[in-house]
């Protein structure tokens, strides 16, 4: 029988090696690659790694199958998409993880990320309790002592230093209420100087847009990408940064949408699209123009729409007839028939729409390559069209609502900016004394300046004292969820951690941070650890705009706490716990979530977070069936005519009912069921020329059917508005704008009696010469292998106090100009699907590090035939810093002869070393790599100081 | 009713590995086992293609045929199972698989699951349905529950179909009708024989 | 009837690939139960109808055209 069995088999196994794929491919994928490449580190070895046992949580597997199950309904905090997840518990363990089908957003559907996010329930890997390093080695202490330690020494750091010495670094991990209270915690603190994830990932994006038509948000959303006829991507590789943002893409694709990807890379969405072409990194703007350049050649501008809504075009006009299809092949690389072909598809496909992340931001002139790509959907009368928009893909699940209400240096909560009338508006939403606030400040002086960015503390701590714009140097540190390897010039961090008098990490996660610190250091770093979004209530925005509020899955695992009570026990500490909590209710030390988002309620008219009140939300997660999928409306049920989580801007009280905005500024709707048009924020004139959208380009119904300006109560009288007002509203209005109303009133006459727009009705600019570059143009980055290019297209002047620091432009890009030389290939950098960010978290996850356990270079056959090297070998990636970092080469098509590309994901290998033992015991992520941005070189962006990683350079050698 | 297969659609896979991540939470299944992969065919270049392959509970499964200890069944549903407590661990039906889907964690390390593993269409295994000892021998019993496949269930672009043939083939039909293109179907001639194949779209579906 | 069972199974293996209902050759497991049995009451229909309700989750035109 055996015989005839194993006949069997070998009939069968012959079959195998015919059909089976996997055994087949002569270029080995990705993960086959990491696999193999994967037995030098040892499948045992990883494995004995997890489970040490020590203090480990129940898992599903240890829970006795009785008690009841209970469902709590939370959202995945991987990206900005917004997965709902329904979480099963029984006595308090977390049992498992069932898709919502009901979800609008994701129908069910995760990624790996999202399909892994149980584990957070285990957590082996977690920071468990407070811990301090004592003589290089992490000791756990108590909370107590650490909450007295901590406070004591900052506070010492603050009288003898003053308020800005602390450098407070919050996260887009936080939700919103945290993210909002942690904005005002630092300003109590007396300081502008805190910033978070989104100045590295899409400040430029945010700042771009914003000058460009009024909101720095994406305008469209996921949904609405299904309306789409023609999609483009641009400095986005969604199949692996945002998955299930394409369940909505090849839907559309399906109804017959094409789907362009640019990008220098092929990326895995670039393997979905009709139409991939490929170009030199850091030449969108070339591109970009040379796309444009086909548009306005074959007349397939929206004439229209640009005489009405837009200003400045004229001007982009001239500049885009300087990029000949010549000029941009030889500057981009990309041929004019390519640019014809996804011009024409933009066209004649309408409406289409835009995709960009990181790769278009990541620049020192990113906030230029955003307005540029804005400036192609201007022109094709895209935006404010459903099917159309800017679709810009944010990070991080909450990176939107933290930047729309948290820890921004040169924001208070909604973009209201620091000049003294904003810090007035919110003193009055938190019912505190101005003047008290202000005495917290080092000045009025530093209360007003914005302080300095999350991408250059380094430099706060290493920069000659005489020329930081600020009294002191930095000496302490707070990172408060955020990933240090995701920012650039590793090498120089390393130096400014030993130099700090303290540092102190707020994580659930081992952190990256804590290992550096400990290779730096002895002593003077803390660890507390934070709960996670799992363990804690609140809401967070997804890129869509939408709030959705997330259910407490767990009790916060080992001695974790919410990150919103480690503020209270903190600000208990430094004496300000009553001001910061004034109208919210503190049970046990915790905030209630709930009350602070009525507080943001109260205060954030500019943007729209007025309408989301807990209640409404809470309806919306509950009734998520009853959304439509394409329009995200609700078609009947308890939230019927809403959008999905009420998108930002949900103008008024919520007692207005606001539906939420699903697409910016939509004049084919009504401003009640979430139309508009683009914002008057730069005033009415300009050269001239009205700013003013035209005659009878006005949101549906509106009463006024042409471009006028913001609302405040002299133009509501003017227009004999004022009396519609309530005796009440009157009362508080009067003096106001439509964003300082804290009555609501001049929103609610002005929208739902005339039908018009608070902000006003303007053009979009497609010059905002606030900027450097008013129209944008194309600047080679600091470093270039292309000599030549410098030449012609030179970066800007030095800078010399800008976001409190000196920036170098020309003088690094002059010096390095023959960097080509010694480093002839450029180095850019990306996601991976398993991973998020500094992927600590991530890679603490067995669920997913088994997925991916090396760090790798991508580079071409050809660039590694000339340099001996062969699939999976141990390389050396040198960069200008002098940094080298040990990695494995994946050789591949993927990227071209001149380009290689890292993800950014890994940490825990440093030059070469295991960093293993400077973690804490038991608290380390299970995948360790070498880290992107260790090698990482100077640059920032001219406008918010996002730092350059898309294009720098690097040379690769056999290890 | 009720044929249980799976079909992956290769238009629509982009390698998340959300399916592989969701199998793993569901059955806690350890370091090292992989119900599901997912395969890339032509890495990084144009017409590069990804499928997630797991046991496609075939209709005349090899596995069956060659183990020497009998542990293999065939549920009523066309889901192939089999008895751990049998399984000696031998290695053959890795052998005859064409899916390459057992899967042999190092002994020892895992208790129960030293034993052979594989994809059981989460409908658990021979133990008490959804009990702790089926839980732990073979994961969760989603069938019983009255549920599908997680990973199926999970996937990010719903590339994954898994459940009854006709609905899925209905399903993979109007899809395929609607972009004017089938998919490659890998993997279900071969599992589930030439008959019922969801007929790729004729040309000229929707543009 | 054992050693014909297993018989028709060899030949379908080397035949190979025809949708037919298989039978179980020697299984010598332990027997299962029904998966409608647990939590369905027995009942097969109600299980079959929950099981197709419940796949049309995947098909996502089931809510966007
Ligand atoms: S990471 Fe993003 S796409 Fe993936 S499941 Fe989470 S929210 Fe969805
Ligand atoms: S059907 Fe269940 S067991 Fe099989 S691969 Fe999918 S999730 Fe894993
Ligand atoms: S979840 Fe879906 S799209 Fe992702 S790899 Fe699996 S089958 Fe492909």
């Amino acid at each position: 029988m055996l015989t005839l069995k194993n006949k069997a088999a070998a009939t069968r196994r012959a079959r195998l090696t015919r059909d089976v794929p996997m055994n087949a491919p002569e270029t080995m994928d990705r993960r086959t690659f990491l696999k193999r490449s994967g037995i030098g580190v040892g499948v045992g070895a990883v494995a004995a790694q997890i489970g040490s046992g020590m203090m480990r949580p129940a898992t599903a597997a240890d829970a006795p199958a009785s008690g009841n199950v209970e469902i709590k309904r939370t959202v995945c905090t991987h990206c900005s998409v917004g997965c709902a997840i329904d979480a099963e518990v029984r006595n308090g363990v977390w049992i498992g993880q069932e898709p919502v089908f009901d979800s609008p957003i994701n129908l069910g559907a995760h990624c790996a990320k999202g399909a892994s996010v149980r584990e957070h329930g285990h957590g082996e890997m977690r920071l468990k309790y407070p811990m301090k390093l004592v003589d290089g080695k992490y000791q756990k202490i108590s909370w107590d002592q650490a909450l007295k330690e901590i406070s004591e020494k900052l506070l010492a750091i603050r009288k003898e230093h003053g308020p800005d010495a602390v450098y407070w670094i919050g996260s887009s991990k936080h939700n919103n209420e945290q993210s909002y209270l942690l904005r005002k915690f630092v300003s109590f603190w007396g300081s502008n100087n805190c910033d978070h994830q989104a100045r590295i990932c899409h400040s430029t994006t945010v700042a771009g847009v914003a000058n460009t038509w009024g909101y720095g948000a994406m305008t469209n959303s996921y949904n609405d990408m299904q309306n789409a006829r023609a999609v483009f991507f641009m400095g986005s590789n969604a199949a692996e940064a945002h998955p299930v943002a394409m369940q909505h893409v090849l839907h559309a694709k399906e109804a017959g949408a094409k789907i362009i990807v640019g990008d220098p890379r092929f990326t895995r969405t670039a393997a979905k699209a009709d139409q991939y072409f490929r170009f030199r990194s850091g030449t969108d703007i070339p591109v970009i123009w040379g796309i444009l350049y086909h548009v306005f050649k074959n007349g397939w501008e929206d004439k229209k729409y640009i005489d009405d809504r837009v200003f400045g075009m004229d001007k982009v006009r001239a500049e885009v007839e300087k990029w000949t299809p010549d000029k941009v092949q030889e500057v981009a690389g990309v041929d004019g028939d390519t640019l014809l072909k996804v011009a024409e598809t933009m066209a004649k496909n309408k409406p289409s729409t835009i995709v960009w992340c990181m790769g278009q931001t990541q620049h020192t002139i990113g906030n230029a390559i955003v307005r540029a790509f804005c400036c192609l959907q201007l022109a094709l009368g895209n935006i404010g069209k459903s099917g159309g928009g800017a679709n810009i893909f944010r990070g991080h699940d909450n990176v939107q609502g933290a930047t729309d209400v948290g820890p921004n240096p040169d924001s208070l909560p909604g973009y209201y900016g620091i000049a003294a009338g904003a810090w007035k508006h919110w003193a009055r939403v938190w019912g505190v004394d101005y003047e008290w606030i202000k005495g917290r400040y080092a000045s009025e002086a530093m209360m007003t300046k914005p302080g300095i960015t999350v991408s250059r503390w380094i430099d706060g701590v290493l920069e000659k004292n005489e020329l930081v714009d600020q009294g002191p140097n930095l000496k302490a540190v707070v990172y408060w969820g955020m990933a240090p390897n995701s920012q650039t010039r590793g090498k120089e961090m390393i130096e400014a951690m030993k130099a700090l008098d303290m540092l102190m990490v707020i994580d659930p996660y081992p952190s990256a941070t804590a290992a550096m610190a400990a290779m730096a250091r002895k002593d003077g770093v803390y660890l507390l650890p934070a709960a996670t979004q799992f363990e804690t209530s609140g809401s967070c925005t997804a890129s869509n705009r939408s709030l959705q509020w997330r259910e407490k899955v767990i009790e916060p695992l080992f001695e974790s706490k919410p990150d919103h009570v480690i503020m209270y026990l903190l600000a208990q500490k430094f004496g300000f716990e009553q001001e910061l909590t004034k109208n919210i209710k503190v049970t046990n030390n915790e905030p209630s979530m709930e009350d602070t988002l009525r507080e943001i309620n109260k205060g954030t008219w500019t943007i729209g977070y007025t309408g989301q009140s807990p209640e409404r939300l809470k309806l919306h997660m509950k009734h998520m069936n009853t959304f439509d999928v394409k329009t995200l409306k609700a078609v009947g049920g308890p939230c019927d005519g809403d959008y999905f989580g009420l998108p930002w801007p949900c103008y008024g009280s919520p007692e207005m009912k606001h539906p939420g905005t699903p697409n910016l500024y939509d004049t084919s709707k009504h401003v009640m069921d979430g139309g508009g048009n683009f914002r008057a924020n730069f005033g009415v004139e300009r050269d001239g020329v009205s700013l003013l959208a035209g005659d009878g380009s006005a949101s549906k119904d509106a009463d006024l059917q042409f471009g006028y300006p913001e609302f405040d109560h002299v133009l509501m009288k003017k227009l004999g508005w004022w009396d519609d007002l309530s005796e009440e509203e009157k009362k508080e209005a009067e003096g106001k704008n439509w964003k300082t109303d804290l009555s609501g009133g001049i929103q609610r006459v002005v929208m739902k009696v005339h039908g018009c727009h608070p902000f006003g009705n303007a053009k979009a600019r497609a010059v905002v010469w606030n900027f450097p570059d008013a129209v944008p143009v194309h600047r080679e980055p600091l470093f270039s292998p292309r000599a030549d290019m410098v030449a012609l297209y030179p970066t800007h002047d030095d800078k010399k106090a800008f976001w409190r620091l000196p920036t170098l432009y020309k003088s690094v890009q002059e010096k390095n100009k023959d960097i080509g030389k010694e480093f002839p290939l450029v180095l850019t950098s990306g996601r991976l699907v398993e991973y998020e960010g500094g992927g600590e978290e991530t890679r603490s996850n067995p669920w997913l590090a088994e997925l991916q356990q090396d760090m790798f270079i991508e580079i071409n056959p050809k660039a590694a035939n000339d340099r001996g090297i062969r699939n999976g070998d141990d390389v050396w990636v040198k960069t200008p810093t002098g940094a080298q970092l040990k990695v494995k080469a994946l050789v591949t098509e993927r990227v071209d002869a001149g380009t290689c590309f890292m993800p950014y994901h890994f940490s825990g290998r440093w030059m070469g070393e295991d960093m293993l033992k400077y973690y804490p015991e038991g608290a380390h992520p299970i995948v360790r790599g070498e880290a992107a941005n260790t090698g990482t070189t100077y640059g920032y962006d001219s406008v918010t100081m996002m730092q350059e990683t898309k294009t720098t350079v690097c040379q690769v050698v056999r290890a | 009713m009720a044929r249980m297969k799976f079909l992956c659609d290769s238009e629509r896979c982009i390698e998340c590995n959300g399916c592989v991540t969701a199998c793993k939470n569901e059955h806690e299944t350890p370091w090292g086992i992989s119900r599901r992969r997912v395969v890339t065919l032509g890495d990084g270049k144009p017409g590069e293609k990804t499928i997630s392959v797991a046991c496609m509970h075939c209709s005349d499964a090899p596995c069956m045929a060659v183990c020497p200890t009998d542990c293999f069944y065939r549920t009523d549903e066309g889901v192939v199972l089999h008895d751990k407590d049998l399984c000696i661990g031998c290695g053959y039906c890795f052998y005859a698989c064409p899916f390459g889907a057992p899967q042999f964690p190092q002994a020892g390390n895992f208790g129960q699951r030293g034993k052979m593993d594989k994809c059981t269409f989460c409908a658990g295994g021979p133990e008490k349905d959804g009990s702790d000892e089926e839980y732990k021998k073979y994961g969760r019993n989603r069938l019983a529950e009255g549920k599908l496949p997680l990973c199926a269930e999970m996937c990010s672009t719903k590339a994954l179909l898994a459940g009854d043939a006709d609905v899925i083939s209905e399903i993979f039909r109007e899809r395929a009708l609607r972009r004017g293109k089938g998919g490659e179907l890998w993997g279900w001639k071969q599992a589930y024989g030439a008959d019922g194949a969801p007929e790729p779209a004729k040309q000229g579906g929707k543009t | 009837m054992k050693t014909l069972a297993l018989l028709l199974a060899a030949t379908a293996v080397l035949a190979a690939c025809s949708e037919r209902p298989q039978s179980v050759g020697d299984y010598r497991g332990k027997t299962d139960a029904k998966p409608y049995e647990a939590n369905f009451g027995g009942d097969k229909a109600k299980w079959e109808a929950a099981l197709r309700a419940r796949n049309q989750n995947q098909n996502e035109y089931k809510r966007a055209e």
